[in-house]
């Protein structure tokens, strides 16, 4: 069952020069598997890792992720 | 492959190859009828430290082709994944232990027709295997679990 939860880390990536899974793994204290399970909506991050991720973007939490859960429900 | 993963399997197969050799060692001498107690004690402590070596021997391997991988902390993610495995594990091992200590007057008897000359000693060798084989169980159901956990992602 997919997580109730969309992120645009992909989108800001390329935003922020093609910046790869690993290079934004190493700078959260993350391995890249982790930021790819993110990306492929296989696992929610903790609040903490969701703004580390924001913050590398500098980016509001609300632009990296959105709750999709009510679009689930429907 | 995430270095944990690779981890995960490389320990099952190692469980798997030297811990069913010991089984099925000892169950066939058992049910030959022809146990020997201080025999399985060796076999059990060789198993141990092969088990021992191999699981050094592999983590050095796969450290040596995983370069910084290897030396990076656990994330969250796959911390949620051991703790997951752990708790099926834990759920084995209960149910193992369990199953062989409401099975004891089954292993008695078996014991007694057995080895009518030593039964306590025969009952005390199944029971004890039967302990260590819901050990081996729950290890195998927690590298399994690990396996399933890094495949589907969470």
């Amino acid at each position: 069952m997919p997580v109730p939860i969309r992120n645009s880390i992909r989108r800001l990536r390329f935003e922020h020069g093609e910046m790869t899974q690993a290079d934004l793994a190493r700078r959260i204290g993350m391995t890249r598997q982790t930021i790819a399970a993110i990306e492929q909506g296989k696992y929610s991050p903790s609040l903490e890792a969701a703004f580390r991720i924001a913050q590398v973007f500098d980016a509001p939490l609300g632009d990296v992720f959105q709750w999709t859960g009510d679009e689930t429900a429907r | 492959m995430a270095f944990r993963e690779k981890a995960a399997w490389a320990s099952l197969l190692v469980t798997l190859i030297v811990w069913s050799s010991y089984f099925l060692t000892v169950a066939t001498e058992i049910a030959g009828g022809r146990p020997d107690g201080d025999l399985v004690m060796e076999r059990f402590v060789g198993t141990v430290v092969l088990s021992i070596v191999l699981s050094i021997v592999s983590a050095i391997a796969l450290a040596l082709f995983a370069g910084g991988d290897a030396d990076a902390p656990a994330d969250e993610r796959e911390r949620l994944i051991g703790l997951r495995a752990t708790n099926l594990a834990y759920t084995i091992l209960s149910l193992g232990v369990l199953f062989v200590a409401l099975t004891t007057p089954f292993i008695a008897a078996v014991g007694l027709d057995l080895f009518p000359g030593r039964p306590e000693h025969a009952t005390a060798l199944i029971a004890a295997n039967g302990v260590l084989f819901a050990f081996v169980l729950a290890e195998v159901s927690r590298e399994i679990g690990q396996i399933v956990g890094y495949r589907r992602g969470r």
